[in-house]
């Protein structure tokens, strides 16, 4: 088999050809809207996006959202406690009264605080060592209630009884 | 970030080595470009073994420990390489492009750098990743353990801490080497992969048609946004296909070695996700029935499907069973997600309906996956008219594999209903575009356009050296009978 000698004549033909084919790709109406509204739409951010104030940690809050923010801001409130576990609403409370907000699962919520801090849901076997309980209100409040003794727990987890515990 | 970049050459180094010794021991050659996205592929798998090897041996997972691994394996690997005095050559021809394959390189050129921008810069987000193997990681950077303090927590709302230690070694090797978010070993997968198809789908049809092809695979959305998620299923799509790919090379050149490379692929793509194990021996009838129709003894068959399907089951049993029953503080009980009823076959036929009417021929199903589904269907359709069902070898080869998964998949939820429809067995239903990919590549009608465009580009009637098609590399007979497994 030998190499042949590029016609060039041909091979511009050919270029015009994949041109036009790619075009026709591009055209099909699901191809426009993905490439509009994904690659050419992450370009964009590319372009806007400056490194210096592209940190590893404004990432994580515009990626992983109100969870992480969450999570991150309890941290910050608990401080002065060690070793704390707090105990998170059901999501499901949280659909059923309206209320704009998801919590993460503990194993997520561990790893938001960078192990800072633990998260039990009212199903958890742990749910015994919560410190406290993290309720949201309607306008998005955070309130953080101490859970000094067995039968605050029983009676916080009571409260949610109708409420599953899940993602 | 230079120094980022830096770092990631050389991991992107240490996998090319790792990858180039093994295909130097089993004695596979390809294309330079082609053998070196090969080797990458296969040095990121090796690298994907080897803190959970260290794991079992109960070794800390230290920088030390974990590079030092890697970089022992690579030269382990390489020892022959080293030792021969046969240099590998390359010449411009190897990496030449021509005027007319450039609008499709740059289309795809620039899917794949914004694909890895978005790898290197966004966190890993998906849940089955966070509440599991991402965090197992990111603890064993501190614990130098994948059995560290995630055990310790409320466990109660995932099962993903028992999935295979795939994601997990590359994110803990990715995050010790400086990278926050690990993932970067995607692009690498990807990258490698995309140039991989190119030249392999090039080797079949003409450049144009071939970029063509390429474009509708990297367009299909759902697809395109696991290049820069981390997660089980490209990475898995990947080694299946290349499984099916050296599979069919050896049915085809009757090369051992290449059912040798094929069976450790499958090997990584079973350790990658387990469920890839049905789908494995769902490819056993194709092995059979080739070596059938080469006439081999019944021992011979025999032993060609156990090599294949024992490494396969190894990488599903030794993460999937050994070590979650002997290493992990928590119990998993596999038996329990099977289904019980398994003679009432209603479920089935409903997770075959549904992947159907849902996923793949429906408005939905084109938002996931573009058009890639409807030009296999047009085409494959249309060969069926046209050539009245006369595929050629290698066409059959693709449309069998491109049945395993597309029949393989309901089965998988059927018997495991865990695997739901929405997650599950769309994101399995990537593995099955590449399949269809080389199938149209082998389809008569793109054959006929590809010869048209061959002699129209050189009127004289020569074949482009781009073009060439592989020939075959028949064993001679008497290296036929001395060459049994």
């Amino acid at each position: 088999m030998t190499a042949t000698t590029p016609n060039k004549g041909r091979q511009r033909l050919l270029l015009a050809a994949a041109v036009l084919l790619a075009v026709l790709i591009y055209k099909m109406p699901g191809n426009t809207f993905w490439f509009q509204t994904k690659p050419f739409s992450y370009y964009q951010e590319f372009k806007a996006v400056k490194l210096s104030e592209m940190t590893d940690e404004r990432m994580r809050e515009a990626r992983y959202g109100k969870h992480y923010i969450l999570a991150n801001m309890l941290v910050q409130t608990l401080a002065k406690d060690k070793d704390v576990t707090v105990l998170l609403e059901p999501n499901n409370y949280y659909r059923q009264k309206g209320i704009d907000m998801t919590v993460p699962e503990p194993i997520v919520f561990y790893y938001y605080t960078s192990g800072r801090m633990k998260a039990v849901w009212t199903n958890s076997k742990d749910v015994y060592k919560a410190k406290y309980l993290v309720r949201i209100t309607p306008q998005l409040e955070l309130a953080i209630v101490p859970l000094n003794s067995k039968e605050d727990i029983d009676k916080a987890v009571a409260e949610y009884k109708n409420y599953p515990a899940t993602l | 970030m230079i120094l980022r970049i830096l770092v990631a050459a050389l991991l992107v180094a240490v996998h090319f080595l790792t990858g180039y010794g093994v295909l130097s021991l089993l004695k596979v050659k390809l294309k330079p470009v082609m053998h070196g996205m090969l080797s990458i592929l296969l040095g990121v798998a090796v690298a994907s073994i080897l803190p959970f090897l260290l794991q079992l041996a109960y070794i800390p997972l230290t920088s030390a420990t974990v590079f030092g691994t890697l970089v022992g394996v690579m030269l382990l690997l390489n020892i022959k390489v080293l030792l021969s005095k046969a240099k590998p050559t390359l010449s411009k021809s190897d990496f030449s492009i021509k005027m007319y394959e450039w609008p499709f390189v740059l289309i795809l050129t620039f899917l794949v750098l914004i694909s890895i921008w978005r790898c290197y810069t966004l966190p890993p987000t998906p849940r089955d990743l966070l509440s599991g193997p991402e965090t197992i990681a990111e603890f064993a950077v501190r614990e130098h353990s994948f059995i560290n303090s995630v055990f310790g927590l409320s466990l109660e709302s995932t099962n993903n801490q028992f999935k295979p230690p795939f994601l997990t070694c590359l994110q803990l090797i990715y995050k010790l080497a400086g990278f926050p978010f690990g993932q970067w070993w995607l692009s690498v997968i990807v990258t490698s992969f995309i140039i991989f198809m190119y030249n392999a789908l090039k080797e079949i049809v003409h450049p144009i048609l071939a970029g063509a092809l390429l474009l509708f695979f990297m367009a299909a959305p759902e697809m395109y946004g696991y290049t820069f998620m981390a997660l089980f299923d490209y990475a898995n799509m990947v080694f299946l296909f290349l499984s099916c790919y050296f599979l069919f090379a050896y049915f085809r050149d009757k090369d051992k070695q290449k059912f040798y490379l094929a069976t450790l692929l499958m090997a990584f793509a079973v350790y990658i996700r387990s469920e890839t194990l049905v789908l494995a021996a769902m490819l056993v009838p194709a092995i059979l029935f080739t070596q059938w129709q080469w006439k081999e003894s019944i021992k011979q068959m025999a032993i060609t499907v156990v090599i294949f399907m024992v490494s396969s089951f190894l990488l599903y049993y030794i993460p999937q069973t050994f070590y979650i029953k002997y290493y992990l503080p928590a119990q998993y009980d596999v038996s329990g997600l099977i289904r019980s009823d398994i003679f009432n076959l209603q479920p089935l036929w409903q997770r075959f309906k549904d992947m159907n009417s849902e996923l793949m021929f429906s408005e939905y199903g084109r938002a996931l996956w573009g058009y890639i589904i409807y030009v296999f269907t047009i085409f494959f359709v249309a060969e069926l008219v046209f050539f009245k069902a006369r595929f050629t070898v290698a066409a059959r080869n693709w449309l069998y594999a491109v049945l395993v998964v597309y029949i393989g998949l309901p089965v998988l939820g059927f018997l495991l209903p865990l695997m739901d429809l929405e997650h599950t067995t769309k994101r399995g239903l990537m593995k099955i575009l590449p399949l269809m990919v080389f199938y149209l590549a082998h389809n008569q009608i793109l054959q006929k356009i590809t010869a048209w465009l061959n002699t129209f580009e050189n009127p004289a009637g020569r074949v482009p050296v781009s073009v060439a098609r592989p020939k075959a590399q028949p064993v001679p007979e008497t290296k036929k009978k001395k060459k049994k497994h």
